[in-house]
């Protein structure tokens, strides 16, 4: 009889994780009023820069921030490969099959491949230090990072650089 | 555990005649059946004996560990998984995987055991029932493990799944003793237990994650005792040996659950909760018995008995605590783990009263401990590890001299960011003394593990 209480409790726990809802978040919540909207990773859509919605991605990026890991995964990257960097982050190749005809330079490949980074953040914005320490090292990380408001001519910047993107034009190209 | 359930058995008994002289049958059928009947009651003490005089059940207090990286380490870690073997250690440490990972590992064991008169006391001087140096070597080496785990694209946090086989148990022992009197026994046992695992872990906030693991147990237990010994006395005079074999297939069903907390950089917490697992195990086991007479006249016997048997054992819920301290390159880790085993129960045993009260009169509750380290050299791919643990014998005896505890050390390299190869080495030894039988048992066991992990 104490089994079954046990089994019941068990249930209990993992449907209120699953179903409720808990910290883990598998697909990203729909925008109100965008919902028609293709996400395309052109560099002109605003979401495609976690940034533009999310203040305090530098400190807690999505997909990024998993946990305490010791300093040698971000000191070294071949470790931080091996435990810290997503799959899903690897970008060896173009996602769509519309450009199935494309293939990247190897410079491009290499560029893809620079690990530790997330992702859909132009390289200007992420801090070299952010990428190579850990997060916990508050007082080596760059002000923005620190929380403090960023200033407006990095807003400006984003959205000059966007058009930029050469990974982008090049999928333009039709 | 040896049964007498009877569904299927049949007795044969063949006697032979060395000697031309006429005997009389009906005589010489009843001083066979004496003998048998005295024999299988003397087998029935000395099966107990061997059994240090309790229900030993193989699967009780069994650890076989998994993976090199966590046995480099003595084991500890509930804590610290965050690769395939954490299906066995702590699912919850699942969730710290981001690759996909294909993994698979071998286990080599060499079991040396030595036996001889009992320590602590002095042989009798001429006895010629007092053992001799004797013992006997066994290696195996198995599968060890195969997993692959899957970690699901997530925007925050981690949700991870997994699959995997992983040898849990093993039955692998041996033992051999001789007598001054030409008597002698050898006792064998291989095979081992495959825990099919199907798991997952997520993470709960940013430093919480829970895991679990449903888990088919699958495995095979084959054993035999070999066994010579004469009788003599003024009126008689026989020789007589058993060869038995048993073979026991196992299978039941668990799940466990996990918890893994790191409050800070320095620290992580890890907590598990095996539920009981019955066993439902299928047993065919075969006596034979080869009697040859003397006195009063030469001739021989000889008694084969077969059976089958099916019963249950449930074995009791298991609780584990883990803590990592993590210093840079250094991690430090250390495990508990607390069954106990009185709880275990016999079910659909004809005599399982009987085996349920020796369970509780014999065994005991059992904390098996572990401590281990490992130390990174980043800019050459390299870990060093070494550990320790105390694996209680889980029955109380007067007989234990020295419980089974375990060295052990490891060395890991990463191998184009892509791939692990880890390499273990566990030593472990125990002693025992049985007084009933004047025989001191000692065993050392020399295991090395290989482990390697691709990610995709």
């Amino acid at each position: 009889m104490k089994i079954k209480f046990v089994w019941l409790a068990v249930l209990l726990v993992l449907v209120g994780v699953f179903a409720i809802g808990c910290y883990t978040v598998l697909m990203h919540p729909q925008v109100q009023g965008e919902e028609e909207e293709a996400i395309e990773h052109s560099g002109a859509y605003y979401r495609e820069h976690c940034t533009d919605c999310h203040g305090d991605y530098h400190s807690y990026p999505y997909g990024y921030y998993y946990g305490f890991y010791p300093d040698y995964y971000w000191s070294n990257p071949r470790w931080g490969h091996y435990y810290a960097y997503p799959w899903w982050w690897d970008r060896y190749w173009w996602d769509d099959d519309d450009d199935a005809d494309y293939v990247p330079a190897s410079e491009e490949k290499a560029e893809r491949r620079r690990g530790l980074e997330p992702p859909y953040v132009p390289d200007t914005k992420t801090p070299a230090s952010f990428i190579n320490e850990p997060a916990s090292r508050i007082e080596q990380q760059p002000a923005q990072i620190k929380g403090e408001a960023k200033p407006e001519a990095a807003k400006e910047q984003i959205k000059e650089e966007k058009p930029k993107d050469e990974k982008a034009q090049k999928r333009r190209k039709k | 555990m040896h049964s007498t359930s009877h569904s299927l058995c049949f007795l044969d008994v063949d006697v032979g005649v060395d000697s031309p002289e006429v005997i009389y049958m009906t005589g010489r059928s009843l001083l066979t059946i004496a003998v048998v009947l005295c024999l299988t009651v003397f087998y029935s003490f000395a099966s107990n004996a061997q059994d240090l005089g309790v229900v030993d059940e193989a699967t009780a207090g069994n650890f076989f560990g998994v993976g090199a990286r966590a046995m480099g380490m003595g084991g500890a870690h509930i804590a610290v998984a965050n690769d395939a073997t954490a299906l066995v250690y702590n699912p919850a440490g699942l969730a710290r995987m981001k690759r996909i990972e294909l993994s698979g590992a071998l286990t080599h064991e060499r079991l040396n055991n030595e036996t001889g008169p009992p320590y602590g006391i002095r042989p009798a001087v001429g006895n010629p029932r007092t053992a001799t140096g004797d013992g006997q070597i066994q290696s195996n080496t198995r599968l060890g493990s195969g997993a692959i785990v899957l970690p699901v694209p997530t925007y925050r946090g981690s949700l991870v799944f997994a699959l995997g086989v992983n040898r849990v148990k093993s039955f692998d022992k041996t033992m051999r003793f001789s007598r001054k009197d030409g008597s002698y026994g050898i006792e064998s046992e291989s095979g081992g237990i495959y825990l099919w695992s199907l798991g997952g872990a997520v993470d709960i906030s940013p430093n919480v994650s829970v895991g679990a693991a449903l888990n088919f147990w699958d495995g095979t237990d084959n054993y035999s005792w070999l066994y010579e010994d004469w009788y003599e006395d003024d009126d008689l005079t026989f020789k007589y040996k058993y060869d038995d074999t048993i073979k026991d297939r196992y299978s039941g069903f668990n799940a466990k659950f996990g918890v893994r907390v790191q409050p800070n950089k320095f620290l992580i917490i890890g907590g598990t909760i095996d539920s009981p697992v019955t066993y439902t195990i299928d047993e065919d086991y075969t006596q034979k018995t080869d009697t040859i007479f003397y006195e009063p006249e030469d001739y021989w016997v000889r008694d084969r008995y077969s059976d089958k048997a099916e019963y249950k054992i449930s074995l009791p819920f298991s609780l584990g605590l883990g803590v990592g301290l993590n210093f840079g390159n250094l991690l430090l880790a250390s495990d508990v783990h607390y069954t106990d085993w009185t709880q275990m129960e016999y079910k659909r045993l004809w005599d399982m009263a009987e085996a349920n009260r020796n369970i509780k009169d014999s065994y005991t509750d059992a904390l098996r401990w572990h401590v281990g380290a490992e130390y990174l050299f980043p800019a050459i791919g390299t870990t060093l590890r070494a550990g320790y643990y105390q694996n209680p014998l889980p029955y109380q005896s007067m007989w234990i001299k020295e419980d089974r505890d375990y060295f052990t050390g490891g060395i890991g390299f990463l191998v184009d960011q892509v791939m692990t190869v880890d390499l273990a080495w566990v030593y472990g030894s125990w002693e025992l003394n049985d007084f009933d039988t004047e025989i001191a048992e000692k065993y050392t066991t020399n295991q090395i593990l290989l482990t390697t992990a691709y990610h995709f």
